[in-house]
């Protein structure tokens, strides 16, 4: 701490934020400690030891307050780390070297709506679902539902280029963005949100989107929001395989048209849905058992869209037309086998598993695979397009499986996200990799991270946030091994495996949740010589490294050369 | 400091790109390289031999005059090949040299586009296209020209070549093409960029409206756009500019709109009757189809009718500005004594392009940069325009650090940007 006491850092932060707003306890370090990266989750499960903890948290109020904390970390020669919500999955505000973590919760105004130029001004610390529900009560959406709205702020969303549930429609957050208030790594304060195009030299606010802290802090954005949508209209399909799946998703959005979401689960995936392998507890359990945060019911975020408001249907039954009602009872069994505690059995040989899912997802139904797709928006337009899309969708071979799939997944569509702790609870550990590529070499990302993580896991996949020229896969896998080290191990192997074959087949390592600490290494296979205009952007930024450091293959020591 | 070009030098960059394909002139030497390879090797002769690396697009460049170091004027057109079309997704694979309007010639032979860009705007090659940012390249229906990057190719000043990832969208960190996108040859040449093309639309539905007055055919476009009506190009005429580009009489402050709507065929009926009914709710009548057939066959460049001359100011403006912005110019002629005609286009989520023609009480075109004219464009910046060609001057030291962190001995392109 640059030999500055306990003491006397404390009384420098109160000088600047108030003593209210600075703490230095123990167990709000524990809390800042981490976020959600499930590899930290399996370490305080199995009683690891906390490796890292910041020396200091901060509130801040302004971005002046902002500006003179970073400006003090300087002086200091202390790390400055960006907090949102901490629901970030990577590791990204872990304090690698302890230092000050600035919680930004405190900034969370909506400075501005503008009806005329559909933007709105808002604080980085604004929390995503109330952020929501304001512009829902004044006509209008943001668009970005990630299933983390609960728990994420619309910084953090910008610090990692999230996506939402309805991205195919409204973009990624890097798509709705206008422009930044940001301070930088020497506590200057920036505004990049003049008009973009009219401007001569780069655009600065897509150089700072998804820099996850380490080039300075995302104090407000200016972001696109589009009228309220007047219809929503959902959709169940099923196709026979990935590839047909697929390829119709292809096609659509090759035509120009733009579903808000898309979603096509494979077989696996498709099956484990209708056993609900993983929802080891009854959802009335969970939300009694206060182990996870859980909206009041009809009190969510959500904008309970519009059409389906008060009609939408309680759990349908879980058994699709047509399942064969011997095949369900073996999922079940294998389902709820998994469920009561032979779930470490099954983990541990993810191999078999894998297989016996593959084989037994495919001979329970011709139809494999399962997709929901959904439009909205202003009604004349809307209804044209869902009209083209669906009739698209069957010219591919889909069967339309009505409404009623598409509203089930629209009531649950947070839920899934929050069933991880059982697992964790069970000794087991559940994570999600989220990879993109072009069409063309969507197939081969497909096959090989599934080989690649099936090695060690049991997993599943679906395809969402689709785009005219490609696809993001989300792999998600369950594993398990004995004590923490063996644990870990088995953990870091999936990765490790995993981002190299997205990497080897010209994939991209992730689409929305963002590098951190998680992927740092693997940062450097995807960009390579590219890096240089990263280092670059470092030194302009920050140069004295007190941003984030250690974090997304940047170091954690010492400065750095460009070239 | 000799008026001749040191002979090693020549011989150097000869035999990078062979003999055929360098010209001394003066100290300096033109240089057409065939490859991201051989621009990577001149980035070290540069280094070697302390020259700068300037990339000349068609227009030529003007020189700093205070640097006294030799130059490689880089001229790409050699550079002009496809190195790959993935038809799946749609996505082609370009050297930089090609230009807009060829590639999209080959585009358009598989059924594809580089999207609904004026054609005007797209005589340029890919490099300088994306190197250099202008709001005129951009659509309501497929943004900007540099939105349509999925990744870059680049040299960098030392002579290192990289490859930004090619994917649909990414997490991985910043977008980095987008350092290299409008950064104008001075933080690394891109040698070729993977885009996003499009298919040609189905149909093409063609309309014309007349309404009231610029205001409200202004407002017109912004309610269909909220509507999501996504028109592959609209286009508002003043009264004035409406006679001088497409022969139309209006009357009094009438104003011409005119779209084109493209797709899937009943999505582009929809689009049309969306711009249809936003412009009857601001008063706004249908006018007949051949105006905006008219207009269509001089935006393709298929009309033999004679073309006004370029326009003499050129701004943008978000939505809810280019109305205010126009009655600002026009306002400010008045005063001069000037006559003045308008339209406006280029029309995408963030605002739209102001082309404006001013001329004196004769009728003749004011000369660029003449103090009336200067008048008229602080009168539109003062009411929320931004005028074209300005760096961010805010952003300018950090700018500076980037570019130096890029090419410490300032060898891109060392002019330009300051
Ligand atoms: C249950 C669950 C579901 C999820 N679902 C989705 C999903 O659907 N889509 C999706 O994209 N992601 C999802 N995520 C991942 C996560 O929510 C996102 O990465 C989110 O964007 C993080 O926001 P946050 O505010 O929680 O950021 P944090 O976790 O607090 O921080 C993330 C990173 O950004 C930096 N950071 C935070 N705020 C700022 C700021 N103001 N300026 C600069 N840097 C900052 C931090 O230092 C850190 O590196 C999910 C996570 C969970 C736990």
């Amino acid at each position: 701490m640059a030999g500055l006491g306990e003491e006397e850092l404390f009384n420098a932060l109160a000088s600047i934020v108030g003593g209210k707003c600075v703490s230095m306890v123990e167990r709000d370090r524990e809390v800042y400690s981490r976020d959600m990266w499930p590899r930290l989750l399996i370490r305080r499960r199995q009683g690891g030891e906390i490796e890292h903890l910041p020396h200091a948290i901060v509130w801040p109020e302004s971005e002046r307050e902002v500006a003179a904390v970073v400006r003090l970390a300087n002086k200091l020669g202390m790390a400055i780390i960006p907090y949102g919500g901490g629901s970030g999955v990577c590791g990204g505000a872990v304090p690698l070297r302890g230092g000050i973590t600035i919680d930004m919760k405190r900034m969370d105004a909506i400075q501005s709506i503008s009806r005329e130029e559909l933007v709105t001004d808002v604080q980085a610390g604004a929390n995503g679902e109330r952020f929501e529900r304001e512009l829902r009560a004044k006509g209008y959406t943001l668009g970005h539902f990630p299933s983390s709205i609960y728990c994420s702020t619309v910084g953090g969303w910008l610090a990692c280029r999230a996506a939402g549930q309805l991205s195919t429609k409204y973009g990624k957050i890097e798509d709705r963005v206008v422009g930044l208030t940001f301070v930088t790594g020497k506590g200057q304060v920036i505004q990049t949100d003049e008009f973009a195009r009219a401007r001569r030299g780069p655009d600065w606010t897509q150089l700072i989107v998804g820099s996850e802290g380490t080039l300075g802090i995302i104090t407000s954005a200016r972001l696109r929001i589009s009228p309220a949508p007047e219809i929503t209209i959902l959709r169940g399909f099923a196709f026979e395989s990935v590839e047909e799946g697929t390829r119709a998703i292809r096609k659509v959005m090759q035509r120009g048209l733009r579903p808000a979401v898309v979603r096509l689960y494979d077989e696996v995936d498709t099956f484990i849905n209708h056993v609900s392998v993983f929802e080891s507890h009854s959802e009335e359990a969970l939300e009694t058992s206060g182990l996870c945060p859980w909206p009041e019911k009809g009190a969510g975020a959500l904008p309970v869209l519009p059409s389906s408001e008060g009609d939408v249907p309680g759990t349908p039954p879980r058994a699709r037309k047509g399942m064969g009602d011997k095949a369900l009872r073996l999922g079940r069994r294998l389902g709820s086998r998994i469920k009561q505690g032979a779930t470490a059995a099954a983990l541990t040989r993810p191999k078999l598993v894998n297989s016996t899912f593959g084989a037994l997802a495919n001979s329970i139904s011709k139809s494999g695979c399962k997709m929901i797709i959904g439009l909205e928006g202003p009604r004349l337009r809307t209804e044209v397009e869902a009209q083209l899309t669906f009739a698209a969708l069957e010219r591919a071979g889909g069967t339309d499986e009505g409404e009623e799939p598409g509203l089930k997944w629209l009531a649950h569509r947070y839920a899934v996200s929050y069933k991880m702790s059982p697992m964790f609870r069970e000794g087991g550990f559940v994570d999600t990799m989220e990879v993109a590529s072009t069409w063309e070499r969507l197939p081969d990302l497909y096959e090989s991270v599934k080989k690649a993580i099936g090695a060690h896991a049991v997993v599943m996949a679906h395809f969402s946030h689709a785009y005219a020229d490609g696809c993001s896969i989300y792999f998600s896998f369950a594993g398990r091994a004995d004590g923490l080290l063996e644990t870990q191990n088995t953990y870091d192997a999936i990765w490790r495996d995993g981002l190299a074959a997205a990497t080897r087949v010209g994939g991209t390592i992730s689409h929305h949740h963002g590098i951190g600490l998680l992927k740092g290494q693997a940062m450097h296979g995807e960009h390579r010589e590219a890096m240089t205009l990263f280092r670059a952007l470092k030194n302009t930024f920050d140069p004295n490294n007190t941003m984030n450091p250690g974090k997304m293959g940047l170091p954690l020591h010492g400065e750095m050369k460009v070239l | 400091m000799s008026a001749e070009a040191n002979p090693a030098f020549l011989a150097d960059i000869a035999a990078i790109v062979g003999e055929g394909n360098v010209r001394p002139e003066g100290r300096h030497c033109h240089a057409n390289p065939s490859s991201a390879s051989e621009i990577s090797q001149l980035a070290k002769c540069a280094n070697t031999h302390r020259a700068t690396l300037i990339p000349v697009g068609k227009g030529g460049r003007s020189m700093p005059t205070d640097d006294m170091r030799p130059q490689i004027l880089l001229n790409m057109g050699r550079m002009n090949h496809v190195l790959h079309l993935d038809p799946t997704s749609l996505v082609v694979h370009a050297q930089a040299g090609i230009t807009g309007l060829v590639l999209e010639e080959l585009l358009n032979k598989r059924g594809l586009t580089l999207g609904a860009f004026a054609p005007a705007g797209l005589g340029s090659s890919l490099g300088g296209l994306l190197a250099v940012r202008t709001p005129g390249k951009s659509s309501r229906q497929h943004g900007t020209l540099e939105n349509m990057v999925l990744g870059v190719s680049a040299v960098l000043s030392d002579g290192r070549s990289l490859h930004t990832r090619v994917a649909p969208r990414r997490a991985s960190g910043p977008d980095f093409a987008r350092i290299l996108c409008g950064s104008e040859g001075t933080l690394g040449i891109i040698t070729s960029a993977h885009l996003r093309v499009h298919k040609l639309p189905e149909s093409r539905l063609l309309v014309a409206f007349r309404l009231p007055n610029m205001e409200e055919a202004l407002a017109a476009v912004r309610l269909a756009m909220r509507e999501e009506a996504s028109p592959a190009a609209v286009r508002v005429y003043d009264a004035s500019e409406a006679m001088a580009h497409l022969e139309e009489q209006c009357e009094g402050e009438e104003a011409l709109l005119v779209a084109a709507t493209a797709g899937p065929t009943s999505l582009a009926a929809c689009d049309r009757d969306l711009i249809a009914s936003a412009v009857s709710a601001v008063g706004g009548v249908r006018a007949s189809e051949d105006i905006a057939a008219a207009w269509w066959e001089k935006r393709t460049g298929n009309s033999d009718a004679p073309t006004p001359p370029a326009p003499n100011l050129q701004v943008s403006a978000t939505p809810r500005m280019l109305s205010p912005v126009y009655d600002a110019i026009v306002a400010s002629c008045k005063e001069q004594g000037l006559q003045c005609r308008a339209h406006a286009s280029r029309f995408d989520r963030d605002g739209g392009v102001l082309f404006v023609t001013v001329l004196d009480a004769e009728g003749a075109m004011l000369a660029a940069r003449s103090p009336e004219l200067n008048a008229v464009s602080d009168a539109a910046e003062s009411a929320g325009a931004y005028l074209l060609g300005k760096p961010n001057a805010s952003l300018q030291r950090y700018f500076d650090l980037l570019r130096h962190g890029l090419d410490p001995e300032n060898l891109l392109n060392p002019g330009v940007l300051r």
